[in-house]
């Protein structure tokens, strides 16, 4: 899961409140809640997604663009707020032309330089090393580029009762400071984690319009709050049985290779181009990896269903706000189920994920407030011509 | 909900939205021959939607909400309640209605899946493999040399390399007799044997006719016959360019798997890597073709195959020994005694590969 995916962010407004106030809190008074609605059926899904998988198949992948829209078109179109519903009017052929252009201009220029590097530089160290380096910082980068710019494709391509929503700032900007992010967090052990997420959700958010109105984003001074629920999450990493058990065995794991104790049957024999094998320390190795990967998926739920629930908080349109409710559990379950349908179908079954991922937030986002629609306007920034060229190489946004 | 209009037509309401405001401004519409003439309040025209460039909005079905968009009005909205219109419009302008999709039954879904397999299996045995031997074929020799000694440089970065003299000396004897042979000649490269200190038995040839020793195998080694007979084996698969081969199946592997199973998610990213490991491996025909060719170069120098034939057979014993269980299944060697016992050949007289003092040396390369 990362940061840039999902369906743009919790956009619109409700017209006339629908339904009253739920239960809630007494802050939420009288104040009109709207839910999201979706009518997503996997039965719908089974036909799209064998026939996006053949036609992806045949044409060597060529189809994923038409594809991709197809499903979009779908959770889109079986969304509404308020009874109005969402539609996506983003094309094929868009993504398909956005894609060309980063092949020929990003993706051939990088790949032309490594190989002409890796031919002609043979034998400097330093210069492969260098070139090596800067071609991985390189790809980082244009990753958070895309990631933006992909956020903008979709929020230009989403109308709802007539307006599209935009998103304006610059993906350079953007990705300069998602960039630095990335060499602060580790350096700092994880510690500035809260900080960077809300500033780079500040970034998304206070740029992201609905017609003409613009999301706000209150995190002034507030980033504080969330550091109760990451210092929980870690602690809960460690000391919940789960999280001893893993302590544990990553312990004697460590231990045996510290005293140079190879368990019988690592490196049984010798192998041509297999510098690993699988056998008993191999297959310890893999179950402890697995825990630790299951365990950090908790901790990484358990925080982040708190932050989303937190920031959501913080989100402003107009006389809008936003309530999510989703707890860390359902948030693992989504996660996790949904790690498990794309892994295990290769991926030819994301459609399916996509479909529990819509469903969550159509079930677990409100918005709260009277909605003012009448005076609210058509977008009038300029739309991007072509889609998602730069997401589509770097495999950025999953929906 | 109808309403008899002035001009005698049938009028159904239905919300528009015109594309400036998110105002829903409650119409009236009338079902024309050419089109939908939509009228507000008072009945004041606002427009007339001709049935060409008029369509259902993606991914809602016209049966649940007639949601309409036109061409000439890219963000404007028409949604009509009533559902008589659906009648309506299906007879006078079919055209603007999506086709009807066709929901399969449970027999027609797993033909779909059997075939998605079948597909995705011709891809990954009989379409990489094959495209990828005739692209290795196509590409020049001094192509690879030039990857080859790059990976030389980033090899003797990362890993300490063996050479004392007489050690090196005792190597450069062996090699000399296997490269000499016409059966090591044939695929005209410049082969380079390199050993590297490394805690694991393990030998491999890369491209470009670079080929690595790790020093436990070779101190493991039980004569120097076999050790001729593993970098026999090795030098059969640079003649036959597996490497380049095998290169070229793992790039089209991975890039097909970054395109079904990549989406940024780690699902996908695990589908990713699930689909490089299932070419990590030389397949069991490179493996058979290497070992024929092993045989030709080690008949041609005159060196016995049942060295190469001894240490598949003692490969076989230590797997069967430490991997059992579930953990077999992953082994892409399943077939080591009957490997050696294709090499094994009790006929011809020949010396060893070194003499013994030469051996000891290069036992001790590392030393």
């Amino acid at each position: 899961m990362s940061d840039s995916e999902g369906p743009p962010p919790a956009s619109p407004i409700p017209a006339t409140g629908t339904r009253a106030a739920a239960a809630s809190g007494a802050d939420a008074a009288a104040e009109p809640q709207h839910r999201f609605t979706y009518e997503g059926d996997t039965a719908d899904l089974w036909p799209m997604t064998l026939k996006i998988a053949l036609l992806n198949l045949v044409t060597l992948f060529f189809y994923r663009f038409w594809g991709r829209t197809r499903v979009r078109q779908y959770l889109w179109g079986r969304t509404s707020l308020l009874g109005d519903r969402f539609v996506y009017t983003g094309t094929g052929k868009e993504m398909f032309l956005g894609f060309v252009i980063v092949f020929f201009v990003v993706l051939l220029p990088i790949f032309a330089a490594s190989a002409y590097v890796v031919l002609y530089w043979s034998e400097d160290m330093g210069a492969q090393m260098a070139f090596f380096y800067g071609l991985g910082a390189v790809t980082y980068f244009l990753f958070f580029v895309a990631s933006y710019r992909a956020l903008r494709y979709r929020l230009s391509r989403t109308n709802w009762r007539g307006i599209r929503g935009n998103q304006t700032g610059s993906a350079v900007v953007y990705a300069l400071k998602a960039f630095g992010w990335l060499l602060l967090v580790p350096l700092t052990m994880g510690l500035l984690y809260p900080v960077q997420s809300v500033s780079l959700t500040g970034t998304r958010l206070k740029n992201a319009w609905f017609g003409d109105r613009q999301f706000a984003f209150e995190s002034e001074g507030r980033s504080g709050l969330l550091y109760g629920p990451y210092l929980r999450a870690w602690l809960g990493f460690i000391f919940k049985p789960f999280g001893i058990v893993i302590l544990a065995l990553l312990v004697i794991a460590l231990a045996l290779w510290a005293l140079g104790i190879d368990l019988p049957g690592r490196f049984a024999g010798a192998r041509e181009g297999e510098p690993v094998q699988l056998d008993l320390g191999f297959g310890l190795f893999l179950v402890i990896w697995g825990l630790v990967a299951l365990g950090w998926l908790r901790t990484y739920t358990r925080y982040k269903a708190r932050e989303l629930a937190i920031m959501a908080d913080w989100v402003r349109f107009g006389r809008l706000r936003f309530r999510f409710d989703a707890d860390h559990n359902q948030l693992f379950r989504l996660v996790f189920g949904n790690i498990l349908i794309t892994a295990l179908t290769l991926g030819f079954g994301r459609p399916f994920a996509q479909n529990r991922m819509v469903r969550f937030i159509a079930r677990h986002l409100t918005v709260v407030g009277v909605p003012d629609l009448d005076t609210l306007g058509q977008s009038t920034g300029r739309a991007p011509g072509m889609g998602e060229g730069l997401a589509d190489a770097f495999d950025a946004g999953s929906i | 909900m109808r309403a008899p209009s002035r001009d005698g037509r049938t009028r159904v309401h239905g919300s528009f939205f015109d594309g400036v405001t998110a105002a829903a401004k409650p119409v009236t519409v009338s079902v024309l021959g050419t089109g939908i003439q939509i009228y507000g309040e008072g009945g004041v025209s606002c427009g007339n939607w001709p049935y060409g460039g008029m369509r259902t909005a993606p991914g809602v079905a016209p049966e649940t909400e007639l949601n309409l968009l036109h061409r000439d009005h890219p963000d404007a909205r028409l949604v009509i309640t009533d559902a008589g219109v659906l009648g309506q419009i299906r007879t006078i302008a079919p055209q603007v209605l999506p086709r009807e999709e066709r929901q399969h039954g449970l027999a027609h879904r797993l033909a779909l899946i059997a075939l998605i397999i079948a597909i995705l299996a011709g891809l990954v045995f009989v379409v990489i493999p094959q495209g990828a031997h005739v692209i290795a074929g196509a590409i020049p020799v001094d192509w690879e040399t030039a990857w080859g000694k790059s990976f030389r440089t980033r090899l003797s970065a990362s890993a300490k390399v063996c050479g004392n003299r007489r050690g090196a000396d005792a190597l450069e004897q062996l090699a000399a007799k296997l490269l000499a042979t016409e059966a090591a000649r044939a695929g005209g490269y410049d082969i380079d044997i390199t050993v590297i200190e490394a805690k694991a038995q393990n030998a491999f040839a890369t491209l470009g006719g670079q080929i690595v020793l790790f020093s436990d195998l070779i101190e493991k080694m039980e004569g120097p016959d076999e050790l001729a007979g593993v970098l026999a084996h090795e030098i059969a698969h640079v003649v036959a360019r597996h490497p380049l081969t095998h290169a070229i199946e793992a790039l089209a592997a991975t890039t097909l798997a970054a395109m079904f199973g990549g989406g940024g998610d780690m699902g996908g990213s695990a589908a990713g890597v699930g689909g490089a490991l299932a070419v990590s491996a030389y397949s069991r025909a490179m493996e058979a073709e290497a070992d024929a060719i092993a045989q030709n170069i080690l008949a041609q120098a005159r060196i016995s195959p049942n060295g190469l034939a001894d240490f598949f057979a003692r490969l076989k014993r230590t797997e069967t020994v430490t991997s059992g269980g579930a953990l077999a299944l992953f082994d892409s060697h399943p077939d080591l005694a009957e490997r050696a016992a294709r090499l094994r050949d009790d006929t011809g007289s020949t010396a060893p590969a070194l003499g013994p003092r030469e051996w000891r040396q290069l036992k001790t390369i590392c030393g």
